[in-house]
């Protein structure tokens, strides 16, 4: 089995680059920390070989958590080559990281991504100049979003895996290149990354001292041998390197790129669009127009539409053709009922959804393949930054707009801890997929006539991160300067019809696949509790097992408007999976009374008959901000660490629930 | 005997979606809240539709 590593910058077109060559179907973010872990996968019609997706980085220093695991990797395990993918059109700066790379004494190749851009701005990079100085490693111009020159690159990185054919590598200059000689004799370095290792001395890399359990003697003699480099060039040893690395660079870079007189100094189609989009008083108000427009076609316009249908077509006809087919086969009246009022009730209330979520995520695809979301992050960062929050933050906010699980994860790129605990606790407050049909059912029921209801409850959200950022900054747990945020803005480009596709297809799998495990398991659990009671007997739903818990439980939530035990039972179902709100409701309207007489029973018309704008508000709110569902707290103890962080924050989201809604419901009552 | 076939056949797969559900979190993988996989909604961590494996 042979391995070949992905190595690059962040955004650099990486995992884009390993879904073509592997037919995986990881998820591309626009955005640093999409992969914080390597991702493994078989290359297309090889398979013995392996090709490994390393976190984005831009040096091989061990200061950020995806830098460790990517120089880790190449480092320990020694795959068999690297490709070294680079945006073109940052060519300079993804160049650093290339003179790391060949030092590693792993054979690099180096797809030079992105070409069709540089085409486009009417650039040539002299290729053949460029290997040359690069010590002779291979060079292949790749799009990889248009799949277009992967075949030659896959075919030169397996040519360099089986020769294992290692380039020369940049020097440094009589002084420093005595020191790496220096060094390498002292420490008795043979290996491959001899050289790496021994630059990673005079830069003073303390993981490298570690891994390579030095002697107190072999210790002192490094140490001698920096301390006379650094006085004889008087710097650091990490800045000299640093230094060296760059004028290298610098060196070549004009005769690589060939600029032609006209291109110079012109505004690119990027730039442009940038001067509006991420203009200081434009930013904002664009981005709350971009996302009423989102929300109003997706959940308003043809998604509503689209929801109607599927109910009226689909689900209803189906529970009503599934309930004759089960009398005519003589099934007992209980069975008729777990299945349609239990089961096709639950399940078929979120699935209605389904069409609205497919939307919703195909422009939220489309809006960050294009590169705007890159953007939001970046105009976000300006206004987090003031409150204290880390722009590094805003990732895990955008992250948590599609699942609270992978969000939580994301914040393993936040160094600092108070930051990355305090990132934790709130990121969840964003609405994820699952909370958008709550979304959708008090929406509909109560606010038809207001479209910006979904969008508001992103802002209302937003709003909830900056204030508990604020609170929690002035507690000695979270205080501290927030951490500097790097964001690449890459240029504004039409996504691939594919990728758009492909995330608003797994979207809606995984929205089906979740009603059809979770969900119905949950809908004949609610189906059971609310038509029996504790010496189970058949009983009317208001005598059942779950109106008798919910009884219990609905007084804690009588100051915020819905202290019925159907609305506090939907909230506490709501923990297994958020969907399971909008399922219960279902379910219990479904077998329950109540309604106006001659009104259907549908979800709406319950909702409208059971609670006002206020009462709903406060359910709706309280429903987003309270702690996540089961899953989401299972990754906020993993992450946390400790049960003691986990019950803080699990405190804090309901603390903050709570009185959120108690306010709306008081002060909105009393307006109303 | 229809009823007992439903009921048999509706606890079953209840069996099996909890019991799944038990084994991954003993065997410590990672499951994302919104269900089929991860690579729907943002992650890219321990998923078995991520990877070709």
């Amino acid at each position: 089995m042979r391995f070949i590593a992905l190595l690059g910058n962040p955004n650099s077109g990486k995992s884009t680059l390993f879904n073509e060559l592997t037919g995986a179907k990881q998820h591309v973010g626009n955005w640093p920390g999409v992969t914080v872990e390597k991702k493994e996968g078989k290359l297309k019609g090889h398979k013995d070989i392996t090709l490994v997706d390393l976190p984005g980085i831009y040096s091989l220093s061990p200061y950020t958590l995806e830098e460790v695991v990517s120089r880790d990797y190449i480092i320990k395990e020694k795959p068999n080559a690297i490709i070294n993918i680079i945006d073109s059109t940052n060519l300079e700066r993804n160049l650093y990281l290339t003179t790391q790379a060949i030092e590693t004494g792993v054979p690099v190749v180096v797809a030079l991504n992105m070409m069709d851009l540089i085409e486009k701005r009417g650039l040539k990079i002299d290729l053949e100049a460029l290997s040359k100085v690069l010590g002779g490693i291979p060079i292949v111009p790749i799009s990889a979003l248009e799949n277009k020159g992967l075949d030659k690159l896959i075919d030169e990185a397996i040519q360099l895996s089986k020769d294992h054919v290692k380039s020369d590598t940049l020097h440094y200059g009589e002084a420093i290149e005595a020191s790496i000689k220096g060094i390498i004799d002292v420490v008795g370095l043979n290996d491959a990354s001899a050289r790496y290792h021994a630059i990673k001395l005079i830069e003073n890399d303390e993981r490298v001292i570690e891994d390579l359990k030095l002697t107190e003697a072999q210790q002192k003699e490094v140490k001698a041998i920096v301390e006379k480099l650094e006085d004889s060039l008087d710097n650091d040893g990490e800045t000299l390197i640093t230094n060296s690395r760059y004028d290298f660079i610098t060196g070549f870079i004009s005769d690589v790129i060939n600029k032609p007189a006209k291109v110079k100094d012109k505004l690119t189609f990027s730039d442009k669009i940038d001067s509006v989009v991420t203009n200081r008083f434009l930013a904002l108000p664009i981005f709350a127009l971009v996302m009423f427009v989102v929300y109003y076609i997706s959940i308003h316009t043809i998604g509503g539409q689209s929801q109607d249908w599927v109910g009226e077509y689909l689900i209803d006809p189906f529970g009503g053709w599934m309930e004759g087919f089960l009398t005519d086969i003589g099934a007992s009246d209980w069975i008729v009922d777990l299945v349609v009022n239990g089961i096709i009730a639950g399940v078929g209330a979120v699935l209605t959804f389904v069409p609205q979520i497919m939307l919703l995520f195909m422009f939220l695809s489309f809006l960050e393949g294009c590169g705007y979301m890159s953007r939001i992050a970046f105009i976000m960062d300006r206004i987090f930054r003031r409150f204290g929050l880390s722009g590094k933050s805003f990732i895990p906010f955008l992250m948590a707009t599609g699942c609270a699980v992978p969000s939580i994860m994301a914040t393993r790129t936040i160094e600092n801890d108070n930051d990355r605990r305090m990132t934790i606790i709130i990121t969840s407050f964003m609405p994820c997929g699952a909370k958008l049909p709550i979304i959708v059912m008090i929406g509909a029921a109560l606010f038809p006539d207001y479209p910006f209801l979904a969008p508001a409850m992103y802002l209302v959200a937003i709003f909830a991160i900056i204030l508990s950022g604020i609170l929690l900054k002035q507690t000695p747990l979270f205080s501290g300067d927030p951490a500097p945020f790097i964001i690449e803005l890459p240029e504004y480009r039409l996504p691939k019809f594919k990728n758009v596709v492909l995330m608003m297809w797994e979207k809606a799998k995984g929205f089906i696949q979740k009603a059809g495990t979770v969900i119905f398991v949950a809908s004949v659990v609610i189906w059971f509790l609310s038509s029996y009671d504790f010496s189970f007997e058949a009983v009317d739903v208001n005598d059942s097992m779950m109106a008798s818990i919910g009884s219990v439980v609905a007084p804690i939530f009588a100051p915020l408007g819905f202290g019925s035990w159907q609305a506090a039972a939907g909230a506490f179902a709501g923990l297994v999976a958020k969907e399971n709100l909008v399922a219960t409701m279902g379910i219990l309207y479904n077998l329950g009374e109540g309604l106006e007489e001659g009104s259907e029973p549908e979800l709406v018309e319950a909702v409208r008959a059971h609670f006002n704008v206020a009462s709903g508000m406060a359910y709706l709110l309280f429903n987003l901000f309270c702690i996540p569902c089961i899953a989401a707290m299972g990754a906020i103890k993993r992450e946390m660490g400790s049960w003691g962080w986990t019950l803080f924050a699990f405190f804090y989201q309901t603390a903050f629930a709570y009185i959120l809604a108690l306010l709306v419901y008081q002060i909105g009552s009393r307006l109303i | 005997m229809p009823t007992i076939v439903i009921a048999v056949g509706i606890f079953a797969f209840c069996g099996y979606v909890i019991g799944r559900s038990v084994l991954k979190r003993i065997k410590g993988e990672t499951s994302c809240g919104c269900g089929g996989g991860c690579s729907g909604c943002g992650t890219s961590f321990n998923c078995d539709d991520s990877t070709n494996k």
